[in-house]
């Protein structure tokens, strides 16, 4: 069915693709590197049956072997494209039956095994094939820490730093565990592709990463970056920002940062992560706090106290009365006064009567306990009072 | 303001000054997503923080294949088009990049506090939009980059980032965020923005009347009451090695301005509302400091965080132009009032995250320990001064209107929190994961103040400045022996509460791509002073994550939870009430009022049986089409008769993204929400017996009634990228329709005391409703490689009908409101922009 919908102008380009959703780099460039570009400029324009790539390379190929080529060219390079091109269809089609990927991981695990027996081929045989992956990857800051300053032989290896030693790539790209793949259709474990990236990025934020709500659900860290191009302004966002990012998943948030009543993250001045760490943390709803409380005296650190006179449900939890990801209610308010108050308020005195809309301001009998801001109009002081005589928080 | 000016030069200077120490010392700044809240970096105009004259490429991620997806499914996008960065020509070493935005930004229509205006500025007149550059040195990877947007704006923001990549680096950053409440506020006072807000002459504190009131203001024009949250700060980490990694981060808020509050003289019926001005001019200077080492069989964090809130305004004082209702004449007026506006405190937390890696298995643990200090000096319980009379007692307010009248000079508040989490994961076989966790977290309030006045040997304080004993007597706030029931809060509450938290998971590989979860939790809670002491949080969540189909992925979970706790106490306060005074004498010979109706149920301690079922699928149409479909709900059944009984919510989404070429892509999305909760309680007749079941004299059953509110939101949004040769098409809307009904029930008009027919009591609220439309459009021109001209415009529609402000003016019935009621509004913004960029 995929291959069906995909068309017929990418039928080739799928073909490879399946094969090749692995990145390249932007450094010293094999003199074969041309062929590539070529090649990758053919598919683009749509040839169908990548009949003007597979020619291109073959003519290519041919000038080598006749000496038309300089000495720099050992036809190597062109001589894999040529073998993959001729071959990718045969391979992918064997390939994309549906529901074949389990299987064919399965299958495959001897491959994996012996990756003890692969070699890193370095960036240049990598960007021959993935020249567009490498210009865009060369912007980023993976790019800029491996080529400008390693810190060890793993960032030295530049693409195959994430993706693994490209040998068996080289030798045979369509086979599905010949690389690291990040994608949909990656036959790797979701364990395994994260491991590549916590290799480097492991303890720190992400030290309760493993098992973390994120990760038991088998989140894969390329699902909310995507360290092969500039998305976002910073960290290597999936999409152009962090609440962009997680809002592929979270649209119930973003659905309610469009209430009324909200913080200003669709304004750009929050993100998620300024209260969740998606790494993982010790809490369920992956705050960056060990406490829902914690997390809101971090902007609002005035109604930290400790008061003198405290409200119980407001030290125990934020969330009682307020709705942090937007509200059709003023302050975020779960829901309106003066309901919100009499759901827990019954003492003898004035707060348990019912308030009607004959209360309201134009009513027969305007209320100051209903209008404007309800209860808290009198009430000011609600989420602690420092005064004496703020025990019922009217000071 | 030149003082605040000035300060901030110094803070700049020092953040100058330690960066410069810290260039010696080698950094690696980026946002961190466990420490801090300074991730954000765009604003409304720009709220991604891109830079504007980047345009997606159409070659896309490879050259190879047009769309990819992430490995759920998700179609990425386009990636921006970036320039090569330039070589410098007098030093090869250096290259470098920037780019620059600038024009001008026009308005028609009316701006909202609402909306358009309240977290950002898009008035009209000359924008610099957006600047910045990046350079860095090859030879010695060293990086300089710097970013300005919305410049000299009130959501301006600017960055500066420097160090050596994959080393050391520090990020310099200024954010400002404008809050905009209401541009139309009626202030009575003069000296907004201070803590002494004072009628004008021709008012009398205590003794205005209604008319002159009136006629002061119709003379005053609408007012605008804002604040700004301004925010720079220092971030910079340290890689020594590939394993460790040192971070500090500094930062200093001020906050300043005004925001309506609420501020009262009096009780319902005596009217005595004065809606006030509240100052903000508040500092928190946060600091975190740390180390984290990331070993590949152990990993360590420990950190350390400390937050200093400084108020300029402790207290805030207002004169009362004394409109009342209902009351004798000749009655105690209070001429001012005074609150206590939030103290300066400070927070310091030391936290240490452990991880150990073993054969088959993994160990984490966390152990924190916090304090939060408040050591204020207070104020005295009232500003006034006078005689009122509590049932048996003349109280002489000259002996409360000084400190000398307080059992301490100072708060002395304090708060200490420790945190424990243990982890112990283990497979023992290559499929299934086990995972043991146990959580305990402890809340300690050891605050301890007593209301005791030294000067006259009395419990009690004076409420509302004495404003309340003139109405009701009894509710002076002075305890009075000899008087029944006079039952006065005397002490603080120290609410304190321990949790310990036991969880046991069961996960469970099908196969590489499909897994299954059984979580267990049993949380035990234990309050101090609270209704129910103890309490048990059971919990069972069942998950299952599929990626096994290539046309979709699936992500699903249900939980069900009950909690269950002791014998419900209704009044657990007794400890802090003079009725734990020797000698306190009940209001009934059978004992004492009730506190509150007894078979009510605070909805934050009371049993409730939980359902949570979360879903989330996307499905792959075609290699460039998207269909995603979530939703989740969460059902609340509170085991009450009274109080909240039952919050149930419910969400759907939908969105479809479709790639349509490699130049053009199309979202749409829809997501609805709902959210209803029932309550019910019984409005109580004043103290008629120590009964406190509903049915007694005092909570009689005609007088109970019931309330339901019913949110239901829908919003629709759609959004279209697409490029011609050079130009670059985006548009987006988003439309947001809201509508909460508030409807009630009542079993007679004995419910609101007969003081309304039921015709015009009713049986709903108006609708509570908020519109919604937002259209940006944006048109980018790339006239050459460098230069670019984009125009742009924006329609933002609101209108909210809220019933809490039917028909409100400045004056009801005698109370003083400041008019700051939801703005409706249509804005229309555009600009037009050059752009500079290599």
């Amino acid at each position: 069915m995929l291959l069906s919908l995909a068309g017929a102008a990418f039928l080739a380009a799928g073909f490879v693709a399946e094969a090749h959703e692995i990145s390249g780099v932007r450094g010293d460039c094999s003199p074969d590197c041309g062929l590539a570009m070529e090649i990758g400029a053919y598919l683009k324009n749509g040839d169908a049956n990548a009949s003007g790539a597979i020619s291109f390379a073959d003519s290519h190929l041919s000038e080598v072997h006749r000496g038309v080529k300089g000495p720099a060219h050992d036809g190597s390079l062109a001589q894999e494209i040529v073998d993959y091109l001729h071959g990718t269809a045969a391979a992918s089609k064997a390939k994309l039956a549906p529901n074949e990927g389990v299987k064919l991981a399965a299958a495959a695990v001897p491959a994996a095994q012996s990756q003890d027996q692969r070699e890193y081929v370095g960036q240049p045989r990598c960007v021959a094939c993935h020249a567009q992956e490498g210009q865009n990857w060369a912007h980023t800051i993976h790019a800029k820490v491996f080529g400008l300053n390693p810190r060890n032989a793993l960032e030295s290896a530049g693409c195959e730093a994430c993706h693994g030693p490209g040998s068996v790539h080289v030798q045979n790209p369509a086979q599905p565990l010949s690389i690291i793949r990040f994608s949909k259709r990656s036959q790797i474990p979701i364990a395994q592709q994260n491991a590549q990236c916590l290799n480097c990025h492991r303890g720190g934020q992400r030290i309760f990463w493993p098992n973390s709500v994120h990760e038991s659900r088998d989140l894969a860290c390329s699902d909310c970056h995507n360290p092969m191009a500039n998305f976002s302004a910073r960290g290597l966002q999936a999409r152009a920002s962090i609440n962009e990012t997680c809002f592929q998943c979270h649209k119930t948030q973003r659905a309610q940062f469009t209430r009324r009543s909200h913080m200003p993250l669709l304004e750009g001045k929050i993100t998620c992560a300024d209260c969740h760490n998606p790494h993982g943390s010790t809490t369920e709803p992956l705050l960056k706090a060990d406490s829902v409380n914690d997390v809101c005296f971090t902007c609002h650190a005035e109604k930290r106290g400790p008061f003198l006179f405290e409200h119980a449900p407001v030290r125990d939890n934020c969330l009682n009365c307020h709705s942090p990801h937007g509200s059709n209610n003023e302050k975020l308010l779960v829901t309106a006064r003066p309901i919100l108050c009499q759901s827990c308020h019954a003492q003898n005195g004035h707060p348990a009567e019912l308030l009607t809309r004959g209360y309201l301001a134009n009513g027969p009998l305007p209320d100051v306990r209903l209008i404007n801001r309800s209860c808290s109009n009198c009430h000011a002081q609600i989420h602690g009072s420092n005064s004496p005589s703020g025990s019922r928080f009217e000071r | 303001m030149k003082g605040k000016r000035c300060r901030r030069t110094l803070f700049f200077r020092a953040l100058l000054a330690s960066t410069s120490a810290l260039l010696i010392l080698p950094l690696n700044a980026r946002a961190d997503s466990a420490v801090g809240a300074e991730t954000a970096t765009g604003n409304a105009f720009n709220p991604t923080g891109q830079i504007f004259s980047l345009q997606p490429d159409p070659l896309g991620l490879s050259a190879l294949y047009e769309n990819s997806r992430s490995p759920t499914g998700l179609l990425y996008l386009r990636p921006l088009s970036l320039p090569e960065m330039v070589q410098s020509s007098s030093d090869p070493d250096w290259w470098s990049s920037a780019w620059a935005e600038a024009g001008y930004l026009g308005n028609a229509g009316r701006m909202g506090a609402s909306g358009s205006l309240q977290y950002s500025d898009l008035k009209t007149g000359f924008l610099l939009s957006s600047a910045g550059f990046l350079a860095e040195n090859r030879k010695t990877a060293f990086y300089v980059s710097g970013e300005a947007q919305e410049v000299a704006r009130d959501d301006q923001s600017y960055r500066l980032t420097f160090g050596k990549y994959g080393l050391y680096g520090a990020t310099l950053f200024y954010d400002s965020i404008p809050h905009v409440f209401t541009t139309q506020a009626t202030v009575l006072w003069n000296g907004i923005g201070t803590g002494r807000l004072t009628l004008p002459s021709e008012l009398t504190p205590g003794a205005s009347t209604t008319p002159q009131v009136q006629a002061a203001l119709s003379t005053i024009m609408p007012t605008v009451l804002s604040l700004k949250r301004e925010k720079a700060g220092l971030t910079a980490t340290y890689t020594p090695t590939d394993d460790s990694e040192v971070f500090l981060r500094v930062t200093n808020e001020w906050r300043d301005g005004t925001r309506p509050i609420g501020g009262t003289f009096g009780y319902p019926g005596m009217a005595g509302e004065t809606e006030i001005v509240e100052p903000i001019h508040y500092r928190t200077l946060d600091l975190a400091a740390g180390a984290r080492f990331k070993g590949e069989e152990l990993q360590w964090n420990l950190t350390y965080a400390g937050s200093f809130f400084r108020n300029d305004v402790p207290a805030l004082v207002w004169d009362n132009p004394g409109l009342t209702l209902n009351l004798p004449p000749g009655s105690f007026v209070p001429t001012q009032g005074r609150m206590a506006l939030p103290p300066d405190n400070e927070y310091h937390a030391l936290k240490g995250d452990l991880a150990w890696a073993f054969t088959d298995g993994r160990f984490a643990a966390n152990a924190s320990y916090s304090k939060m200090l408040q050591d204020a000096s207070l104020i005295a319980p009232t500003i006034d001064s006078g005689i009122i009379h509590g049932v048996s007692t003349a109280i002489d307010l000259n002996n409360w209107n000084t400190v000398a009248a307080l059992s301490q000079r100072t708060a002395n508040a304090e708060i200490n929190t420790f945190n424990a989490f243990a982890q112990l994961q283990f497979n023992p076989t290559s499929d299934l994961l086990v995972d043991f966790e146990v959580r305990d977290r402890n809340q300690d309030n050891r605050t301890n103040y007593v209301a005791f006045n030294p000067l006259t040997g009395q419990y009690g304080y004076i409420a509302i400045d004495g404003g309340l004993a003139p109405f009701i007597p009894r509710l002076s706030g002075i305890y009075e022996p000899a008087v029944p029931g006079s039952r006065v809060q005397i002490r603080n509450i120290p609410f304190s509460t321990d949790t310990l938290d036991l969880t046991a998971k069961a996960s469970y590989r099908l196969d590489n791509r499909d897994r299954i979860e059984l979580t267990y939790t049993d949380k035990l809670v234990h309050r101090t002073d609270r209704e129910v002491p103890n309490a048990q949080d059971n919990r069972v969540t069942l998950q299952y994550a599929s990626r096994a189909h290539e046309w979709g992925t699936f992500r699903l979970s249900y939980q069900f939870a009950i909690l269950d706790g002791d014998d419900y106490n209704s009044f657990p306060y007794g400890a802090f009430n003079s009725t734990s005074l020797p000698g306190y004498v009940p209001r009934f010979a059978a004992g004492d009022a009730p506190f509150t109706l007894g078979p009510l149920r605070k909805y934050d301690v009371a049993n409730r049986t939980e359902h949570v079922g979360k879903a989330q699928t996307n499905f792959m149409l075609s290699d460039k089409v998207d269909f995603q479909l979530t939703g989740d709900f969460k059902l609340d059944d509170y085991d009450a008769d009274y109080g909240l009984k039952r919050a149930d919510t419910y969400d759907l989404n939908a969105e479809l993204n479709y790639q349509i070429s490699r130049t053009t892509t199309a979202n749409v999305y829809y997501s609805f929400q709902s959210h209803s909760r029932d309550m019910a309680n019984i409005n109580p007749r004043g103290p008629q017996s120590p009964s406190d079941a509903a049915g007694s004299p005092t909570y009689p059953l005609a007088n109970a009634w019931g309330g339901a509110a019913d949110d239901r939101n829908h919003v629709i949004g759609a959004g279209v990228n697409h490029r011609i040769g050079d130009v670059t098409i985006d548009l987006n809307y988003t439309y947001t329709h809201s509508t909460s009904a508030l409807s009630y029930f009542y079993a007679s008009t004995g419910a609101f005391f007969n003081a309304l027919t039921p015709a015009q009591a009713g049986t709903a609220f108006p609708d509570s409703t908020f519109d919604h439309h937002l259209l940006e459009t944006s048109v980018l021109w790339k006239y050459t490689e460098k230069l670019g001209i984009r125009a742009y415009y924006r329609l933002e529609y609101a209108h909210i009908d809220d019933f809490h402000y039917a028909g409100l003016t400045n004056l009801v019935a005698n109370n003083l409101f400041l008019g700051a009621i939801p703005e409706n509004y249509t804005a229309h913004v555009f600009g037009l922009f050059f752009q500079y960029s290599y």
